[in-house]
């Protein structure tokens, strides 16, 4: 068998190779594509639990640091209510905005890598690599402080 | 880019799309939808070889190019842009689940023991599409699209960020191996 029959071979079997349906459900993947994306746009409330959780992490830090009376807090040395940072620490919207951060920092990335001229993404990319940051440092600050 | 089935769209009704989609609006997708996905889920299906696979990976494409529209710049067709975004979504599924591990154990097995009168008779269709199977991805993916898909070499360039030459030199390395498989499977001794 020459080189011509081979191809003529590959040629005639190779449009049975995995053949598609005839009838991919397409509709179907349009409404997840959509419902998808209607749920990422419905959730503009993540960043706004982000900041508040945030602040609200800040807030009992300052707390802390305050009471002790310096500039660094010294876990053995201050009183801190330990019930109110661990619920602090426990709670779902803790937990919930650690996981949008890195989420979005993830997607952003994604997104990024597809099209390194987005302006968007890149521009919103470390603003939230840096939130992730600091959230997570405030995390790690209270763990300590317990 | 395998969308001759749907009406011609000019570029500027491709741009007046793309804006309407970038606001959000809903004609505007279910339009890019419409035109992009049939091609997007059969080279999907081809590469995978599993509907829930195929589909999944269509739905990843469309939300990631949807999202990503801001960063259409024009400088390609949005088929091509698409088809970029889709080639990148099924090879990075497919190393991650290495699914073809399965079907390409009969053709490196056959390989490992000669041209065995038993092996002879396997069915040559079957031993293609083996051999199809144990293409390297870049060749797999550049055979799929010019041998069975249709696409021009100049599309699949675009679609996999190579130049038009090489994906020309990767169709004729995957015939080329092929053409080995077939040569062994048929009973032939090649030089």
């Amino acid at each position: 068998m020459n080189d011509s029959e081979l191809d003529e071979l590959l040629a005639r079997y190779a449009k049975d190779y995995n053949v598609p349906p005839a009838n991919p459900p397409l509709d179907e993947i349009r409404e997840r594509v959509h419902a998808s994306r209607s749920a990422r746009r419905s959730r503009p409330w993540i960043a706004g639990g982000i900041l508040a959780a945030a602040a609200a992490m800040l807030a009992i830090g300052f707390q802390l640091t305050s009471d002790s009376g310096v500039s660094r807090p010294q876990p053995l040395q201050i009183a801190v209510d330990t019930n109110t940072v661990r619920s602090a620490i426990e709670d779902p919207r803790t937990q919930t905005a650690n996981a949008a951060l890195a989420s979005a920092v993830e997607s952003a990335q994604a997104a990024l890598n597809e099209n390194p001229e987005d302006t968007y993404y890149r521009e919103h990319l470390e603003a939230m690599r840096e939130n992730a940051k600091r959230f997570r440092a405030i995390q790690q600050h209270l763990s300590e402080a317990m | 880019m395998n969308a001759s089935a749907n009406p011609v769209t000019s570029p500027f009704d491709e741009k007046l799309i793309v804006a309407g989609a970038i606001r959000n609006e809903r004609r505007a997708h279910d339009a890019i939808y419409d035109k992009h996905s049939p091609g997007v889920y059969r080279l999907a299906f081809r590469m995978c070889n599993d509907a829930d696979m195929a589909s999944d990976l269509t739905q990843e494409t469309f939300i990631r190019a949807f999202n990503a529209l801001r960063g259409f710049r024009h400088e390609s067709t949005l088929a091509t842009w698409i088809h970029r975004i889709a080639v990148t979504v099924i090879l990075s599924a497919l190393r991650a689940s290495r699914r073809r591990d399965a079907r390409r154990a009969p053709i490196e097995l056959a390989g490992s023991i000669g041209l065995s009168d038993h092996h002879t008779d396997v069915p040559l269709r079957e031993s293609l599409f083996a051999a199809i199977d144990a293409l390297p991805n870049g060749y797999r993916t550049v055979f799929i699209m010019y041998e069975i898909e249709g696409y021009t070499h100049p599309e699949i360039a675009g679609a996999l960020g190579v130049s038009v030459s090489t994906s020309q030199g990767q169709l004729f390395r995957a015939r080329a191996k092929l053409r080995e498989s077939l040569g062994q499977f048929a009973g032939e001794t090649r030089s």
